[in-house]
């Protein structure tokens, strides 16, 4: 699969303190395709917004990429000098970040904001560059004079479209996308999905997008990755883990947000909470909060295994023979447990 | 504009509290002028000349409230009365006089602390933890904890008295005419040179510090992060997006210390015999000159309300949030 735009392979990332080096992404592996879209789920903490950061190099100060590579169509990203990165960031991937009120420079024109970047990449002088930022503004349905305003003049859905056409100012083919509608009211929430899904057609850029939302993520993506502490636990397309989850994760996860569409399924969520990335469990990290877990999986860690239909999941449960069946009678041992 | 306006208001109600505070405070002091300048005269003077100066200084029998008309009506004229000090100069020459060697000296180290203080914030912070971060705040805020007067006279003694590479004191040589000439200009910057930069070795520390902290509170904001995944250049990111942001706070207390300017470094003055403004201050206290006294409180007050009424449209300039207050 040499065409994909993205290649991410055990990617580490380690949180380098005075107790000792953490390490908070443990080799995860993934593709982007050109043009999809690409969901990373998992709880807070699971390590997804610092794998787009260690993408586009901008981790924060304790964060540090241990080990793995990133191909950016070719070019091995984590080998980049600075001016090689600064021609990367922007043109070739930008990024939406999670909250919209924070994402934009109080003090300068959100104009001047959507301009800078293009300034700075093509060298265009900055009237020509206020030019491009109106046609952006307008791209994401706000009014071109609005190039003037200040972020604290717009309300928290068009701060998040001004992100987005920022984020689309040098058509980049790659957009990561962390949370972008977290912040947001259900309905302002609906419009902007809907603005993504729309300009991607019309752009035809690829998307990592990132939220804890799996019936989001099932409605947005193509391919949907499931971290757990660190770990990709589960990565499948999108349809065949809606229907049929292989990992008990990813299971715990969607029955953590009522069904759409209105079946009404209980809430069951995941008991426990994530765990302890200083002393994480033996075997599977998942193994304590399990409600199939068995002897092995204490001991033993599994590996993300390819199965049918472009699947993959990290569990001992899959590996055994008749993976399906077992797993239909764990479903409903599972549903008989829950209250 | 309605801002302005309404902050304009503010202002003069404030003048005038503080113009009433300045003719009210000295006269709750125990004692009189003129007694004390009778006293000067060691019997000397006739009780009808003392009757004189009493009504020359507005020292007349009329009660309190009455004095007080009198007397807003001269501060509104600009007449602030005679110095008992200086007598019989004007107050408001004399002021005048000490005003423009305070603004020469303590104004424009304050103006360079606060540029120099600022700028190695930034650059601290945005090299966390680099050999600038390590060094340079440490060393300032060192500096600023030594008591001011002692760093001033070590510095003076060293580098004045022992090595004798500046003077030991005043504004000027006496010996040249103050006139709009090379020779006096010099003398008057060498002679300001050591006192502005103990002022400015004794407060940059707290300017730097400020400023990193800030700095580095800011760049943990998200405009940052993605300002940096924009692929803008480095400089850019920590001037427009980190420095702009993280100066805000940090521009009133700057208003604030150019307020308190004009009340004069009165340690610097004293050790530096400088003849500005709290130089003045003391004598005017020590010699119970109330004119004079109410005189300074006035300036002094009028430029600290002058200097936050700068701030407040510095502050609507620079960020517009404030604008629609």
């Amino acid at each position: 699969m040499s065409d994909a735009l993205l290649t991410v392979e055990d990617l580490c990332v380690d949180y380098v303190t005075e107790r000792g080096w953490l390490r908070v992404v443990d080799k995860v592996s993934f593709e982007v395709q050109p043009g999809e879209i690409m969901g990373l789920a998992g709880e807070s903490g699971s390590g997804k917004s610092t794998i787009i950061q260690a993408i586009l190099r901008v981790l924060k100060a304790p964060g540090v990429i241990t080990g793995g590579t990133v191909r950016f169509d070719g070019k091995d990203v984590l080998a980049l000098d600075k001016r090689g990165l600064r021609g990367l960031r922007w043109c070739d991937i930008s990024l939406v970040c999670q909250s919209a009120m924070n994402a934009l420079n109080p003090v300068i024109t959100i104009g001047e904001q959507l301009g800078d970047a293009i300034e700075a990449h093509e060298g265009v002088r900055r009237s020509q560059a206020l030019v491009r930022a109106r046609e952006l503004l307008e791209l994401v349905g706000i009014e071109g004079s609005r190039v003037h305003a200040y972020a604290h003049e717009l309300s928290g859905g068009m701060r998040q479209r001004v992100v987005i056409a920022m984020a689309l100012a040098l058509r980049p083919r790659l957009v990561l996308m962390d949370e972008p509608t977290t912040a947001l009211d259900v309905v302002v929430q609906k419009e902007i999905l809907q603005q993504i899904i729309r300009l991607r057609r019309e752009l035809g850029f690829a998307v990592i997008f990132i939220t804890h939302d799996l019936s989001l993520m099932f409605e947005l993506c193509t391919h949907v990755g499931v971290l757990y502490a660190g770990r990709l636990v589960e990565h499948a397309p999108s349809q065949a883990l809606f229907e049929r989850p292989m990992h008990p994760y990813t299971l715990g996860l969607m029955r953590s947000f009522p069904d759409l569409h209105g079946e009404g399924d209980d809430l069951v969520g995941v008991p426990g909470n994530p765990p302890d990335l200083w002393k994480p469990p033996k075997g599977c990290r998942f193994h304590p909060r399990c409600p199939q877990a068995f002897a092995d999986c204490s001991t033993r860690a599994p590996q993300l295994r390819a199965l049918v239909g472009h699947r993959h999941a990290a569990c001992h449960l899959v590996d055994q023979v008749d993976q399906l069946d077992q797993l239909d009678q764990l479903d409903q041992v599972d549903q008989e447990e829950s209250p | 504009m309605k801002y302005v306006l309404r902050r304009l208001l503010f202002y003069v109600i404030a003048a005038w509290a503080s113009v009433t505070l300045a003719f009210f405070i000295p006269r709750m002091m125990p004692g009189d002028p003129t007694s004390t300048m009778f006293a000067r005269f060691k019997g000397k003077l006739d009780p009808a000349a003392l009757d004189d100066l009493r009504a020359a200084f507005g020292f007349t029998d009329g009660t309190l409230l009455e004095q007080y008309g009198v007397y807003l009506g001269n501060v509104l004229r600009g007449e602030l009365g005679i110095s008992i000090e200086y007598y019989p100069a004007t107050v408001s020459s004399v002021i005048g006089n000490a005003l423009v060697w305070t603004l020469v000296l303590a104004g424009v180290a304050v103006v360079i602390s606060f540029t120099l203080g600022t700028l190695g914030g930034v650059l601290a912070a945005w090299r966390r933890g680099g050999w600038l971060d390590s060094t340079l705040p440490p060393l300032f805020v060192l500096l600023g904890a030594f008591p001011y007067f002692w760093l001033a006279m070590a510095l003076l003694f060293v580098l004045g008295f022992q090595l004798e590479l500046f003077p030991l004191g005043h504004a000027y040589d006496d010996r040249i005419a103050p006139e709009a000439s090379w020779a006096f200009f010099s003398s008057v910057v060498g002679h300001a040179v050591l006192p502005a930069a103990t002022i400015v070795l004794a407060t940059m520390g707290a300017w730097m510090l400020d400023m990193r902290n800030t700095m580095i509170a800011v760049m943990g904001e998200d405009y940052i992060k993605l300002a940096v995944a924009k692929g803008l250049s480095p400089r850019r990111v920590m001037l427009r997006y980190a420095a702009r942001n993280a100066l805000l706070p940090n521009v009133t207390s700057f208003g604030m210390a150019l307020g308190f300017v004009v009340s004069g470094s009165i340690l610097t003055e004293i050790v530096f015999s400088y003849p500005g403004q709290g130089y003045l201050l003391l004598q005017a206290v020590q010699s119970q000159d109330y004119p004079l006294m109410q005189g300074l409180f006035l300036t002094i007050t009028l430029a600290v309300l002058g200097a936050n009424l700068l701030v407040d449209v510095a502050y609507a300039w620079l960020d517009p949030r404030t604008r629609q207050g």
